[in-house]
């Protein structure tokens, strides 16, 4: 990864496309928890936002979510870590992203296909 | 760039320097989504936490100090960063001057700012004492 490589504009694409369908799920994520019993437990929490009418839009929320954050993230870094550093920074960032993302997977996996 | 005669570096006070709102709302947004990332870091731990030991469940943390001010932290910054990222999105698609203008004046400034500070002290509400 070198910076020329990072393209501005496919990331501000990305970014405000992101962003316009965080902006209607959020709210919906509000409203779902605000909608919980108080004494709900994890799989109730987890089969609210994953049941079927509800799966794929918070499997995209997730997605769009990572972008959003490798967008985000990429461009403070870009911004104001020290130049001879930067790359090193992204390239930690990148990682810790991917970790998370494989973290996310097994979560899904142990809540939904592990009886 | 500028630079004295004598390269000596110059030293450039930020607190003396008086930014506009929007200035300040602007690096609001990226402080808040550097927040709502280690948030989300933390509530990924926990998801972690409750399905690595049995012995921990959610109702045993629900009322947890840690965790209701994970829930606060989230929620406060969620709700600036959605309002202020709505903004964002509304300034780069009517870029007529007129509405340009209006969505980047003070007076829409102290709405969202009044709208934050709503908005955070109901999740204060919800989150301790309901």
């Amino acid at each position: 990864m070198n910076l020329p490589s990072l393209s501005g504009k496919r990331a501000h694409i990305w970014q405000r496309l992101s962003a316009l369908y965080l902006l209607i799920y959020l709210p919906y994520l509000a409203w779902i928890t605000l909608s919980l019993p108080n004494q709900a437990d994890l799989m109730i929490l987890s089969s609210n936002l994953l049941s079927p009418i509800y799966l794929l839009p918070s499997l995209i929320a997730i997605l769009l979510l990572l972008i959003h954050v490798w967008v985000g993230l990429r461009d403070i870094l870009i911004d104001y870590t020290p130049r001879a550093r930067t790359v090193l920074w992204l390239w930690g960032l990148r990682w810790l992203l991917i970790l998370v993302s494989l973290n996310l997977v097994w979560v899904l996996f142990r809540l939904f296909l592990v009886p | 760039m500028y630079q004295h005669p004598g390269k000596r570096p110059v030293f450039i006070s930020l607190i003396k320097i008086r930014f506009p709102v929007n200035a300040w709302l602007s690096a609001g947004h990226r402080i808040s989504g550097v927040m709502l990332f280690i948030a989300l870091l933390g509530y990924l731990s926990l998801i972690n936490l409750l399905l690595l030991n049995d012995s921990v469940t959610l109702d045993s943390i629900r009322t947890h100090w840690i965790l209701l001010s994970l829930h606060t932290g989230f929620w406060i910054a969620m709700s600036f960063h959605w309002l202020t990222g709505l903004r964002h999105l509304m300034a780069e698609h009517f870029t007529a001057e007129k509405h340009y203008q209006r969505i980047n004046s003070p007076q829409v400034s102290q709405l969202l700012l009044i709208s934050w500070a709503f908005l955070s002290s109901a999740i204060f509400y919800q989150v301790w004492w309901l």
